[in-house]
């Protein structure tokens, strides 16, 4: 194991609050988020264990070991969830099962010879289609058909959630920039929440 | 080859800005030493890139001091020769020599005379290439194949074209054997050679289409007059920018250490700030611009 200091990039003897400010940047960076259908996922979510654990070791293990987001467990699910995940409750046939699975794999040669052999081209074989141009980087293909898969199931979420991941990756991240958080959305939120909070009887905001 | 690779000075450091010319520097004596003086002239940017990747998980190496053949009054900060520079050296020559047989095929009357006579100086520079760097050199001439194939054939699908082409840039991940950095290379290295290849079809659209020349662009979208429509602009751009997002994503994952600060800079900032310029049309003039001032 690497030693816990070097993983977050801190000084030995660094605060708390520098370590956890080490740890938050880089638990952004690598969040599964980032990879989603990435064929990295895998690269980026050892990287997040690592992470987690030098976190862990650094803040005295019990009290933090919660708090460190998306630990081990659940970013292994995170990163292929809405695809392996959601194969049985759209019901898709054997053929679109295996080619599921060879994608997941990461086998995206033979999951594509496969996705070419069915004939008949519904919107599930579309969505497949544009899954696999998406691994292999074919960005404007991957859109063109996740296009056609939600036009053909206007009502399915996984189809419109690949699409809707496609097209928030073009607004550039630009760097070191991160979560464009401005002044009036953090107010337009915090109104929103005071709403809420008041909705249920309780109040954020008691001047409003 | 085409330019585009560059950091966006403004946000450099003088340190990193000085790092990246001694890279510069280094390569192109690397080239001379290794290749002979005809090899110099084939001295890019874009291979930089490369050399920044390959370089990249080693700590920044000392640097020498040498005499720059152009301006000889001047001594440079210069990288040192090591593995990396040596394999981006040859991948030079070999990407440049088969732009060369590209242009040959493509080109009429005094480009085509440029690009024969380019071939024949090339010639020795090409065959030591090929020798230190065979496996490079097989595959670029099959993806050169197949890109002329699927040019003939007027294949619509914009995607398959980049891809031909960036796959010879993959190729050189395979200077890589663990798989923990091979992989996130490769990746990186697709993404841009998808950028490279859509950003110069944006480039040259218009003189394609007036020439009657391919452009993959010609055929996805409904070109007038060598314009894009505004929203066909804005579709393009997106899809590019994934391309970057997806780069910064497996550059991320290499555990790099000298040329860190320098390889964020070019895909997150320098990258995105080409494509502007291409996109709205003042891309030469703001490197002719650069040029005087430098």
């Amino acid at each position: 194991m690497r030693d816990p200091y070097e993983v977050l990039g801190v000084k030995p003897g660094a605060s708390d609050e520098e370590i956890k400010r080490a740890y938050r940047e880089l638990a952004r960076k690598y969040h599964p988020d980032n990879y989603t259908d990435n064929p990295l996922a895998d690269l980026a979510q050892e990287k997040m264990q690592e992470i987690n654990e030098a976190y862990d070791i650094l803040t005295k293990n019990g009290q933090s070991a919660n708090s460190s987001y998306g630990s081990t467990g659940q970013s292994g699910s995170y990163g292929r969830s809405g695809f392996g995940g959601s194969q049985n409750s759209y019901g898709s046939s054997p053929a679109y099962a295996q080619v599921r699975q060879n994608i997941n794999l990461g086998k995206i040669q033979v999951a594509e010879d496969q996705l070419n052999a069915i004939a008949t081209r519904d919107a599930e074989w579309y969505f497949l289609s544009g899954s696999i141009a998406y691994r292999k980087g074919w960005m404007d293909e991957a859109r063109r058909n996740y296009e056609i898969a939600c036009q053909m199931a206007p009502g399915n979420l996984e189809y419109h959630q690949a699409l809707n991941v496609i097209n928030g990756s073009g607004m550039y991240r630009g760097g070191n920039g991160g979560g464009n958080v401005d002044g009036c959305s953090v107010c337009s939120s915090l109104l929103c929440a005071d709403c809420c909070c008041e909705m249920m009887g309780g109040d954020l905001i008691p001047c409003c | 080859m085409f330019g585009y690779v560059r950091p966006l000075r403004g946000e450099l450091k003088v340190r990193t800005l000085e790092q990246f010319q001694a890279d510069y520097c280094g390569l192109c004596r690397s080239l001379g030493k290794r290749f002979g003086f005809a090899a110099r002239f084939t001295v890019s940017y874009d291979l930089l890139l490369l050399y920044l990747i390959l370089s990249g998980m080693e700590p920044e190496a000392q640097r020498t001091r040498c005499r720059c053949p152009a301006r000889p009054w001047r001594c440079r900060a210069c990288a040192p020769e090591s593995d990396a520079m040596t394999f981006t050296a040859a991948a030079n020559v070999i990407f440049t020599y088969e732009k060369l047989s590209d242009a040959l095929h493509d080109e009429r009357g005094f480009r085509k005379l440029a690009a024969g006579l380019g071939k024949v100086l090339l010639r020795g520079a090409k065959r030591k290439a090929d020798r230190i760097a065979p496996e490079l050199a097989e595959k670029t001439a099959e993806q050169m194949n197949r890109i002329w194939e699927l040019e003939q054939s007027r294949d619509p699908v914009m995607d398959r074209h980049a891809d031909a082409f960036a796959q010879m840039l993959c190729a050189c991940s395979d200077y890589f054997r663990e798989p923990s950095l091979q992989r996130p290379a490769k990746e990186l290295l697709l993404h841009v050679g998808r950028y490279l290849y859509l950003v110069d079809a944006l480039e040259d659209l218009k003189k394609d289409a007036a020439k009657g020349r391919f452009n993959p662009l010609l055929y996805r979208f409904d070109v007038r007059n060598g314009m894009l429509s505004p929203e066909d602009l804005a579709y393009l751009k997106q899809s590019i920018f994934q391309s970057l997002n997806r780069a910064e994503a497996a550059l991320d994952l290499l555990p790099l250490k000298g040329s860190d600060e320098l390889l964020h800079n070019i895909i997150c900032l320098g990258l995105p700030a080409v494509l502007q310029s291409v996109a709205d049309g003042s891309f030469r003039s703001s490197v002719m611009k650069m040029r005087r001032t430098q």
